[in-house]
């Protein structure tokens, strides 16, 4: 091994220094290697398993609104996603503009406001609530929320319906409204994790310069919240990824048909509510498992770049706020 | 002109009023779910009895004897079991990987890999190991795949959550035993590791709680079989969460019953284990 053109590899690995590293580094190098085969696996089914619908109808899976499902004729199938990717984004957006205020205010309350006796056992509620299955809170959006969101919905849209929001009036509890809000609640106690720990990072005595320059507890908490920006951000983007690739609750409370609408008192479905609907069918049809992998490759690409950027980020600003180069 | 103290402390008064009322709405929904998972949940065990609940097969369409959850509460059982199995055998020497050559490139590129796959949608998985396993190996549903799906999800979280446990131990454990002339792999395995053990351990223990309750990766992986005992991993098997997806879309008072039972049993094992992670440590991160 000594002196060896593998040898001579595993040299420029910094930290090893001795043949007895070389081993060791070896002996962990087929653990890293499964990460990366998991990636490399997912990305080239995804295309592989997507390149039927893709070559015969092109990028208009992706921009297209018709699905239409036919049984013995593969020539008169046809399958656009847009519908879906429009109700992934959407859904997602509306859960991160509610979970945004929520999240921000969980971190902070838990950090700065809660009593120290009671800290311990409130900061167990909130990690249960993010080991908290996700069929859990499907059941619950499916047997309370839905049905309590409905006549609020109905409201809105009888009183309101000159908001492009509010403008269709909802036939059941199962909306568009409804799975981003459940969304929200399940993505709060993440975004909120995320931000406490960059909050809980500042150096005390920031903190003491605010307070003897006279600041209120809200002022230095503006100051303070303003220095952990980054962390909102990226816990909200990592929320956001999160709600786009939420499968099961949302599947259940979103009513699941094929629409665009702006209306939030509409139902409509998302990628990932379309494919778990959706996939024990389509055996039945040609080019219909296609289409749902080629959709799984959009939530990929979301889910992808915005994990890549959120933890970038984030390692970004830890660096610079702990003052570790790199 | 500097505004007056009176105002500013008034805002502040309101603002953390807002910012309490905030955090409490946001927390109030899991403590509704609790409720709600209780009462149904016992309900619906209480019709059959506790044991019967958890060992018979379900009879979704009979009112009159529902059965149980037994076979799903086998399969998960078999798949967490075997999840948690083989992701702490990569999972480990991945964290070591991650911990010991801080800085190098490999390091840092192993801990991007695993902190993105950790954020992963798992519907995604559960496709990915539909094609390979189910489409391509075995040539339909079957436990190993669900086995297969859960182990990627769980591991890359198992990994992230060991190597920050291992990044804790202080390096003198290490120059110490180096200057007894310890190679490298008995100083991690036989002393570093066992330093961090409380991490890692915990890490271990969420990673269970995530195999018991993913429905996801299992939609296109086991099938959900539930009439009898389905062990063997080339067959169709079930899982408690995949069957409270399934039973409760069924318009039958008997199924949906069954759901609200087996959301109880699995809101007590995810509370169990939780609770046992935080008697190890006492910051637990989901993350």
């Amino acid at each position: 091994m000594n002196g060896g053109p593998l040898s001579r590899l595993l040299r420029r690995v910094r930290g090893v220094r001795s043949r007895d590293d070389e081993r060791f580094l070896l002996l962990h190098l087929p653990a890293s290697l499964t990460l990366l085969l998991v990636i490399l696996a997912m990305l080239g089914v995804f295309i592989a398993y997507s390149i039927p619908v893709i070559s015969r109808e092109g990028f208009h899976v992706f921009t297209d609104t018709t699905w239409r499902a036919v049984e013995g004729d593969p020539q008169a199938e046809w399958y656009g996603l847009l519908p879906a990717i429009y109700g992934s984004v959407y859904t997602s957006l509306i859960a991160v503009l509610i979970a945004a205020p929520l999240s921000v205010s969980l971190a902070v309350a838990l950090e700065e406001l809660t009593p120290r006796r009671l800290r311990g056992s409130l900061s167990l509620l909130t990690d249960l609530m993010a080991a908290t299955p996700t069929i859990i809170y499907g059941l619950w959006g499916l047997a309370f929320l839905a049905p309590h969101m409905y006549p609020i919905l109905s409201w809105l849209s009888s009183h309101a319906s000159w908001i492009p929001l509010f403008s269709k009036h909802p036939s059941s509890g199962y909306t568009i409204a409804t799975a981003g809000v459940l969304l929200a609640v399940m993505s709060t106690p993440f975004a909120a994790a995320v931000i406490r720990e960059a909050y809980s990072m500042i150096p005390l005595s920031i903190r003491e310069a605010a307070y003897s320059l006279g600041a209120t507890r809200l002022e230095v908490i503006r100051i303070l919240l303003g220095m952990v920006k980054p962390s909102i951000v990226a816990g909200l983007a990592l929320a956001f990824a999160r709600a786009v690739g939420e499968t099961v609750a949302v599947s259940l409370v979103i009513g699941n048909s094929m629409t665009i609408t702006p209306s939030v008192t509409d139902s409509g479905v998302t990628v990932s509510s379309l494919i778990a609907s959706q996939f024990g069918n389509a055996g039945f049809y040609h080019y219909m498992t296609s289409a749902l992998f080629a959709g799984g490759l959009v939530i990929f690409a979301i889910g992808l770049a915005v994990n890549v950027a959120a933890v970038w980020y984030m390692k970004k600003w830890e660096e610079k706020v702990m003052g570790v180069a790199p | 002109m500097p505004r007056s103290l009176r105002a500013r402390k008034l805002e502040n008064a309101v603002g953390l009023a807002v910012i309490v009322a905030l955090a409490i709405a946001s927390v109030l929904p899991l403590i509704h779910i609790l409720y709600m998972v209780i009462v149904r949940g016992v309900e619906a065990i209480a019709r059959i009895g506790l044991y019967r609940f958890l060992t018979e097969p379900p009879h979704p369409f009979d009112p009159q004897n529902p059965g149980g959850i037994g076979p799903a509460l086998v399969g998960s059982l078999e798949l967490s079991g075997l999840a948690i199995a083989v992701a702490t055998l990569i999972a480990l020497p991945a964290s070591v990987l991650i911990a010991e050559f801080r800085g190098s490139r490999i390091s840092r590129g192993t801990l991007l890999l695993a902190l993105t796959l950790v954020e992963f949608p798992t519907i995604l998985v559960g496709l990915t190991v539909y094609a390979v396993l189910v489409d391509h190996v075995v040539g339909g549903y079957n436990m190993l795949a669900g086995a297969v799906a859960l182990t990627l999800v769980i591991l890359p979280y198992m990994a992230v959550q060991a190597s920050e446990a291992l990044r804790g131990v202080p390096e003198g454990v290490r120059e110490a035993a180096y200057s007894l002339g310890a190679t490298r792999l008995k100083t991690v395995y036989a002393l570093i590791a066992p330093a961090a053990r409380r991490g890692i351990l915990v890490g271990i223990l969420i990673g269970l709680a995530r195999a018991a309750g993913e429905t996801a990766p299992l939609l296109f992986t086991v099938g959900g079989a539930y009439e009898g005992y389905h062990l063997c991993l080339y067959k169709v098997g079930g899982a408690v969460p995949l069957m409270i997806y399934q039973f409760i879309q069924m318009p039958y008072k008997p199924a949906q019953d069954l759901a609200w039972g087996a959301a109880l049993v699995l809101m007590t094992i995810i509370v169990g284990v939780m609770l046992l992670a935080r008697l190890l440590v006492k910051e637990v991160k989901i993350l």
